[in-house]
């Protein structure tokens, strides 16, 4: 299609922030004689004032008397009429050569600028930002509180270039803007006075529950040093749920390669399933790439994708051993032996790191009973000891069918012998003979087969894990829970709000896990709950099950938990998580925290600090002591300034007035955007910073993806809490009210939901949000809690 | 640190700028430092090939946004990329550096467009 015909096709939208985007492309466009009549009609039906000036703006750049602008004399008088020819002023000033540009500025001073209208001052501010001198710096700064957005975009562009050290004092209202843009712009400024205080701001855009406010936290993300938001960008891409957001976020981390990004984001892609798992999947092989082509890598990034993946199971590994070898210390015998059956567990699966442990433990185990089952349970993978019958060699080597029929009537040492020997290539042949059996088999031999099909099973199996999910025994029931995990997480889903309450920790804390894989805030925020507890094991489960996340989403959990924490088990066990996954940004806080004065456990934080110093050096020999600790002095340093000057834009200060504000005027979300591009495009930059992560995407000579429909809603995962309106039992369709957001949803309940509610119901649970129909969201039913 | 080397042609009064390797800071700081120079020479046109440079990180962009500032906006000069990686082409847009030059697909089209 002819360009200028797709653009002109824009410019019909009804979405005025649409046509004000197109407008800045035709802006610079040769156009043929029908083209500008075509525009010309465009213009007459135009009724935005803003765009309106805009246009007219274009136009006279092919009209005739275009070649003939006033010159300077000309201007000069153009600025003393009352009711000057905006246009032509505004054409004239953007066209002036470096040569009179001193003269016209004496010209704008002498006619008093500053009282321009709102259409022309974003032309004189980028004249002046060009051509401004120290005498300009007080009438571009009272501007810096403008009302119109575009000005004051503009007045800040010209500030930052004529004196940027006054833009200090126009920090908090900046702040306080309605506008995201306008906000996200002054945390940019913010990080030249303030750098730590403005991470904090643009952590809270960044997290903020507003769309808008995450778009613009992204766009100003590239403005920022990487290293200073790589941990706050890994905890984004590892909450938001939003698909076309995460993509964003992956270009950052894609521009910007760094060794020790791509097994964060492993970890982070292994915590998600389904389409989600894909997009960081996609964004951990862009990162490979981009460091081999950098040059920064050499290894090919398959080859480095490989390394990763066996470097992820070893660490899980080790942490698996680090937490169940705390608990052989445990002055609890129960919990002495769990621990040590958990690590012959490993050992039984060709794992020797724990042999070791096991051993010393078997040493010095004073409880006979411990003992014996421990050693009985590795030597044979049974709990009860040998009966007196031995096993008949010929049984285990029997053709199939004969096994098969005879499986419920072998002695458990041969079942467990048959288990032993489950693998992926006999699967389905050994488990054909076992499955019709299982009910009749002992709880702990059917936890072995939840096991075997954790590891090898296939959906098949889903219902004889469903039915384990009835159970009342914990053991049994977390087993199916590990296993549905991973052989048919969406079965598990709908059941996974009762699993959450249930009475045993750690069927919890399996159910939490696998919920984390859906909605991971929740989850999280589940776990936080728990760590509240007054039960040293409750947190101790909660600690563990942080341990499952990946570590970006809840590296700030574990230090406040550590801040806390009394029991020293625990503590062990924070501090087992936080070494294994040793990075700066996690060794620059530990040491704040110790030397700042602030904890009465700055001897703890300093042992974890030499711990964390010690294992990045040994990951990256590329860092040295003397180079983390002065930069975590440096750290400190910045720390104890910013405390002595952060009052007035303080970030909870600064949220706390906005929150008033909003109470007292909830301004129309549409209207702010509208204000933001209503106007004509002034300076580059301005424009940079409006039309990015506001206007929807604009033709380009690039290759682009296909663009969604103005207005529909990107499919996202949504909890809501509403009453419900409507039902339309013929077609499961229930319309929820939500008056909290003031949003009306339109859900299809699958059958797998069960009875449909009735008018009146209330509703709490989740919804796939997928589309936008005359007001109301559109969407599919997942879960009810 | 990635070996990082720059090229300039001028073909048809338009100045030609082909980096080759990483552009992070130091990449970033040649590109400006080139163009820099260019100018009081009295180069107007400018196209930027980053066929042989995939990867720009955010400093990268940082610079070649400000010399983009400093082309269009002070000199009332004109810009074009070329060689965009899919990466490139990503945050180009994202940053929206192709609101101030725009993007070809291959030199010989972006010398076209900009020596008309």
């Amino acid at each position: 299609m002819d360009p200028v015909k797709e653009l002109f096709a824009e410019l019909s939208s009804p979405d005025p922030s649409i046509r004000f985007s197109v407008l800045s492309r035709i802006e610079e466009m040769p156009l043929t004689a029908s083209q500008i009549a075509e525009f010309r009609g465009m213009l007459a039906s135009e009724c935005e004032p803003g765009i309106r000036f805009h246009m007219q703006k274009v136009l006279a750049r092919f009209e005739p008397g275009e070649q003939a602008r006033p010159d300077r004399s000309g201007i000069a008088e153009l600025l003393q009429q009352p009711g000057k020819d905006e246009i032509s002023l505004a054409l004239y000033l953007e066209s002036v050569k470096r040569g009179e540009a001193q003269a016209v500025a004496d010209e704008l001073r002498k006619s008093g600028w500053v009282n321009f209208s709102a259409q022309l001052l974003p032309s004189v501010l980028k004249f002046l930002k060009k051509f401004g001198a120290a005498e300009d710096v007080n009438a571009v700064a009272a501007l810096c509180s403008h009302g119109d957005p575009r000005v004051l975009s503009a007045a800040i562009e010209a500030l930052e270039k004529l004196s940027p050290e006054r833009l200090r004092e126009h920090i908090v209202p900046l702040l306080l803007n309605a506008n995201s843009g306008i906000r996200s712009r002054a945390v940019r400024i913010l990080y030249r006075f303030d750098p730590s205080e403005a991470l904090r701001h643009f952590e809270s855009m960044l997290f903020s529950s507003s769309e808008e406010e995450k778009q613009a936290a992204l766009f100003h993300s590239f403005f920022f040093p990487f290293k200073q938001i790589e941990s706050l960008m890994l905890r984004y891409i590892s909450v938001e749920t939003d698909s076309e957001l995460i993509k964003k976020a992956g270009l950052v981390f894609m521009a910007n390669p760094d060794r020790q990004i791509p097994l964060r984001l492993l970890e982070a892609r292994q915590a998600c399933v389904g389409e989600k798992y894909q997009l960081i999947d996609s964004i951990l092989k862009g990162v490979l790439q981009s460091l081999f082509q950098a040059g920064l890598v050499n290894a090919e990034p398959a080859q480095m994708l490989e390394v990763l993946e066996n470097h992820f199971r070893e660490k899980r590994i080790r942490l698996y051993i680090e937490r169940f070898s705390l608990g052989l210390k445990s002055g609890d015998a129960e919990t002495r032996l769990k621990s040590a059956l958990k690590l012959c567990e490993l050992i039984r699966h060709g794992v020797e790191e724990p042999r070791s442990l096991i051993s010393d433990f078997l040493k010095k185990e004073k409880d006979e009973k411990v003992v014996a089952r421990v050693g009985q349970f590795l030597e044979s993978g049974r709990l009860e000891p040998e009966t007196a019958r031995k096993i008949e060699p010929e049984t285990v080597g029997k053709s199939e069918p004969e096994t098969a029929k005879a499986f419920i009537d072998l002695l458990p040492e041969q079942r467990q012998k048959i288990y032993d020997q489950i693998n992926r290539e006999n699967y389905g042949q050994q488990m054909a003979g076992i499955i019709g059996f299982f009910a009749r088999l002992p709880v702990e031999e059917q936890i072995a087969v939840l096991g075997i099909i954790e590891r090898s099973g296939t959906r098949r199996e889903t219902e004889l894990m469903l039915r384990c999910l009835e159970s009342d025994n914990a053991d049994l029931l977390t087993a199916a829970i590990d296993a549905l995990s991973v052989v048919n997480p969406e079965a598990l889903h709908p059941l996974l709000p009762q699993l959450i309450k249930h009475r045993f920790d750690e069927v919890k804390v399996a159910a939490i896990k696998v919920f984390a894989l859906f909605d991971k805030k929740q989850a999280i925020s589940l776990v936080e709950q728990m760590l509240h507890s007054i039960r040293p094991v409750q947190r101790r489960n909660a600690i563990f099950c942080l341990a499952h996340f990946d570590y970006a989403s809840v590296s700030q959990i574990l230090l406040t938990a550590l801040k806390n924490e009394s029991d020293e088990e625990n503590q062990q066990q924070i501090f087992s998580i936080l070494l294994s996954n040793a990075d700066e940004e996690t060794f620059f806080q530990v040491y704040v925290e110790a030397r700042s004065g602030r904890s009465n456990r700055a001897e703890l934080y300093a042992r974890l600090y030499a711990g964390l110093v010690a294992k990045i050096i040994a990951a990256d020999p590329a860092k040295t002591e003397a180079g983390l600790f002065a930069a975590a002095e440096e750290r400190l340093e910045e720390e104890k300034r910013s405390q002595n000057q952060r009052s007035a834009y303080q970030l909870e200060k600064i949220q706390k007035i906005r929150q008033e504000s909003q109470k007292k005027s909830e301004p129309d979300p549409g209207l702010i955007r509208f204000a933001v591009v209503a106007y004509a495009i002034g300076a580059i930059l301005t424009a940079l910073i409006w039309f990015l992560f506001m206007a929807p995407p604009t033709p380009q000579k690039v290759a682009k993806p296909a663009a969604r429909a103005a207005g529909q809603p990107k499919s996202m995962t949504k909890t809501v809490k509403g009453v419900v309106s409507g039902v339309d039992a013929a077609k499961r369709q229930v319309d929820i009210a939500d008056p909290a957001e003031q949003k009306t949803y339109r859900v299809h309940f699958p059958e797998k939901a069960g009875a449909l509610p009735v008018i009146g119901n209330a509703f709490h649970g989740q919804l796939k949000v997928t589309g936008e129909r005359g007001g109301i969201l559109i969407g599919e039913w997942l879960n009810a809690f | 640190m990635s070996n990082f080397t720059i090229t300039t042609a001028n073909i048809n009064g338009v100045f030609i700028i082909r980096p080759c390797g990483y552009v992070d800071e130091h990449g970033g700081a040649a590109i400006f430092a080139t163009v820099q120079k260019a100018l009081p020479e009295g180069h107007q046109k400018f196209i930027l090939n980053l066929a042989a440079s995939p990867v720009i990180n955010s400093q990268g962009i940082a610079q070649i946004i400000e010399l983009a500032e400093i082309i269009v906006d002070e000199k009332n000069g004109e810009l074009a990329f070329t060689g965009l990686s899919e990466l490139a082409g990503g945050v180009f847009k994202m940053v929206g550096l192709l609101q101030m030059g725009d993007a070809y697909p291959s030199e010989q089209q972006a010398v076209e467009a900009l020596g008309n």
